[in-house]
């Protein structure tokens, strides 16, 4: 009898279990973008736990302050902006996952999400499926445009082709490369050797990659040592740009010695790794806290109000700000929330944005933004030495550019 | 009442099997949306490790936290094929970009379906056949095991880092379709479903195999394994055979699982590979409950639907404290997992209080009864 009760209770516990199990996967709650009511729903989608959490919250922090700003304002064709956050747990497949669940089931107007060119990518695919918009807030490798991705940040021609251009124009011959072995550093090693090829004179005399979590760098410092590069140019990210340059400043060369110029370090980095061994470097961005507009000091000191003082803006939390404003003008410009409409309504579209004026390349929906080549000072803030004259067209291709088209560094198609 | 007692895991899983039957229905009768039914077909692949580790480690004893490893190879080569359709089976963007200038001999046999099939089973089969050679061969057994394990995987996780021009280092394979083409959409819902189902009958088939195989007299050696490996020795057996062939089907079960969670997800990059993504499958046998084969199952669907439904929201910051104290819990008292606790607690806590209460009976005391426990 005993033995007869515990096998019925085996049975029928898991049996309940199951249904459980199926029926909390299917609890999905009906949120349709334009239902009639007065909010509209969006989608934001970073890592908020897990290696990339630290950096994407920062970018995430910049969304939900322009949702706010804009609701309180009146929202977005008279509805308030209501969001739902997925966590991507710093895995694509989880992005994959959650971006299915943000179109599939919730049915959001729009997604705000993603850092890393992984991420990315595997939801690419999905959104094309289903026809919606990504905003993809950060700069990347370029040579990818997708009608149902928005790229707010810069492609390579808007930040790696300007910075070696100022870095020729100083006088730099001898090139060192440094990156984190993943795509963007190869990708822009690929086009750096590429243009730096075509100028005489100048050469590439070293590449290297370390490993994403690598945090030992003297057998890389010594054969930067033995190259004797005049610049070295550092794609590193994350936790390695911090072992780097303490082991850069352990062995007392700093910037007088041997320059870097980084494309992955900004105010949030240079506060890590410390501004007293940053000072003096060079980076290429689009904006910085610094940049001198009326729109910027107004989007400082209402992150700071919101998020605290000791935060700091960067360029990749002033793009995902943007890319909710740039939605809601491409909205109100095609008076509807619907995906094609405002896809339309983005062609040469234009607003004034905390860098400058920035406007919407249709043909491959990057952003025309101006290039700032800038240098990290004592107080861990970073500051203009060099601009372009307005806006810099996107180029993900870089098929304007003949260096580029002679070396072939287009991909297929 | 004999039929359960003799079924009770089986009936169990009947139900899960029936209860995933129904899922398309509901999805063509609108009661559930088509995304649900992709992450369940998701949670079918998982659950498919799930088995194969329950083999080795629940009824063998061989802790491995490297299946990641196979599940990828599996994964990669169906996402090859699938890639190369996307191509017409011309080399992809990222071997271009890596100096590549003609497909690599290793991704040949991806060209054509069969021949990804039968790779999905070799290469599995040939990687772990080596690894298992010489690893039992030499008596390596227990936590040494699980360290070997872990380290060729963080080998082959680098490995597949490193070689981009080959598999697209840390972005892997993605902007790919199912076997069937798109899923997504009300006009391919067709195509879910019937991958949906082809994943089910998979499930059916490896939960049948193992059943099957665990209640042979392999199955019994494999225990005795578990329970007494220097006895097995000395009864006579080839342990090392034994554990080596029951490593290599656990390491084809996890390619299948890895071709089929290809086909949902739409991308595979070297994350679940990862020593935390293998470890993290053994903690759904571990939750489910070890050496029962429902108990993976159960283990694999409830981690990763709790995951699912836990991580957005007002949530997204902390589902994983939530996750984490759950796994805490079970572990430092539950040891047979969620089975464990249906089968073996609740009726040994049901058992002691019948018993107390009988005992008062008899001794006609009017003791108050605490209410409840």
């Amino acid at each position: 009898m005993k033995k007869r009760m515990r096998d019925l209770l085996t049975a029928v516990t898991c049996t309940t279990l199951a249904l459980s199990m199926i029926g909390c996967g299917s609890s999905g709650t009906d949120k349709s973008a334009d239902s009639g009511e007065d909010t509209v729903t969006v989608g934001l989608l970073h890592s908020l736990t897990g290696s990339m959490a630290i950096s994407e919250g920062s970018i995430r922090d910049a969304e939900v302050l322009a949702i706010d700003e804009i609701n309180a304002d009146g929202g977005v064709l008279g509805k308030q902006i209501e969001y739902i956050e997925e966590d991507g747990a710093s895995e694509p497949s989880t992005f994959a996952t959650k971006a299915e669940k943000l179109l599939g089931e919730d049915e959001v107007a729009t997604v705000f999400g993603c850092w890393t060119s992984s991420s990315r990518k595997a939801v690419k695919q999905i959104f094309e499926d289903y026809n919606s918009l990504l905003w993809y807030p950060v700069q990347y490798e370029g040579m990818e445009s997708s009608k149902n991705i928005v790229y707010m940040g810069a492609a390579p021609n808007q930040q790696i082709v300007p910075a070696i251009e100022y870095l020729l124009d100083q006088g730099y011959t001898r090139f060192f490369l440094l990156g984190s072995d993943y795509v963007f550093p190869r990708t822009a090693n690929m086009i750096i050797n590429a243009q730096i090829d075509a100028v005489d004179g100048a050469e590439v005399v070293g590449e290297e990659y370390a490993a994403m979590d690598q945090t030992e760098f003297s057998s890389i410092i010594s054969k930067i040592e033995a190259a004797q590069p005049d610049v070295i140019i550092n794609t590193l990210n994350g936790t390695g740009n911090v072992s780097f340059f303490k082991q850069l400043a352990d062995r007392n060369i700093t910037s007088d010695d041997m320059m870097t110029m980084s494309f992955s370090i900004a105010e949030e980095e240079v506060q890590t790794i410390g501004a007293d061994i940053l000072k003096g470097n060079l980076v290429s961005w689009n904006y910085y806290e610094t940049t001198d507009t009326e729109k910027n000091q107004e989007f400082v000191k209402a992150y700071k109000e919101k998020y605290g003082e000791d935060r700091v803006t960067s360029d990749l939390a002033e793009a995902a700000y943007d890319a909710v404003y740039m939605w809601k003008a491409a909205c109100e410009k095609a008076g509807s929330f619907d995906t094609d409409a405002v896809r339309e309504a983005l062609d040469g579209l234009s607003i004034d944005a905390p860098e400058g004026t920035i406007t919407v390349n249709g043909e491959n929906q990057h952003i025309s933004k101006p290039v700032r080549i800038g240098e990290v000072k004592e107080d861990g803030l970073i500051y203009e030495v060099s601009a372009t004259d307005g806006p810099v067209e996107p180029d993900p291709y870089l098929t304007t550019y003949d260096w580029a088209v002679k070396a072939g560094v287009q991909p297929l198609e | 009442m004999k039929l359960l007692k003799k079924n009770g895991y089986n009936l169990c899983f009947t139900v899960i099997v029936i209860a995933l039957a129904l899922m398309p229905l509901l999805l063509l009768n609108g009661f559930v949306k088509s995304t649900t039914v992709l992450f369940l077909g998701k949670c079918m692949a998982f659950a498919i490790v799930a088995i194969g580790l329950d083999l080795i480690w629940g009824y063998t004893g061989i802790l491995s936290l490297g299946h990641g490893l196979y599940f990828c190879l599996g994964a990669y080569g169906m996402g090859m094929y699938l890639k190369m359709v996307e191509t017409h089976g011309k080399i992809t963007d990222f071997m271009q970009v890596g100096g590549l200038t003609e497909l690599p001999l290793i991704w040949k046999p991806f060209l054509s379906l069969p021949g990804t099939f039968l790779m999905i089973f070799l290469a599995p089969l040939v990687v772990s056949g080596l690894i298992g050679y010489f690893i039992f061969k030499n008596r390596v057994k227990g936590v040494y095991f699980s360290i070997i394990s872990q380290a060729l995987t963080w080998a082959a996780y680098s490995i597949f880092i490193a070689l981009s021009p080959y598999t697209n280092g840390n972005v892997g394979i993605s902007q790919i379709q199912s076997v069937l083409g798109s899923l997504r959409g009300p006009k391919n819902e067709g195509n879910l479903v019937t991958l949906f189902y082809v994943a089910l009958v998979v499930l059916i088939l490896i939960y049948a195999l193992s059943y099957f195989l665990v209640h042979t007299k392999f199955g019994k050696i494999l225990i005795a394994i578990r329970d007494g490996e220097n006895r097995t020795y000395f009864s006579g057996y080839c342990v090392s055979n034994y554990k080596n062939v029951i490593y290599m089907l656990s390491a084809i079960f996890a390619a299948v699982a890895g071709a089929l969670f290809v086909n949902f997800n739409g991308s595979i990059t070297p994350t679940q590979m990862s020593i935390t993504y293998s470890i993290t499958m053994v903690i759904w046998v571990a939750i489910g409950g070890r050496g029962t084969l429902i108990g993976a199952v159960i283990g694999a669907f409830l981690i990763n639907l709790c995951e699912y439904n836990l991580s957005s929201g007002s949530m997204a910051e902390s589902w994983q404290y939530i996750i984490g104290l759950l796994f805490v819990i079970t572990i430092l008292f539950f040891k047979g997992g969620i089975v464990g606790i249906v089968k073996d607690q609740i009726p040994a806590l049901l058992q002691k209080r019948r018993s107390r209460a009988e005992k008062e009976g008899r001794d006609h005391q009017p003791i108050p009864v605490k209410a409840e426990e």
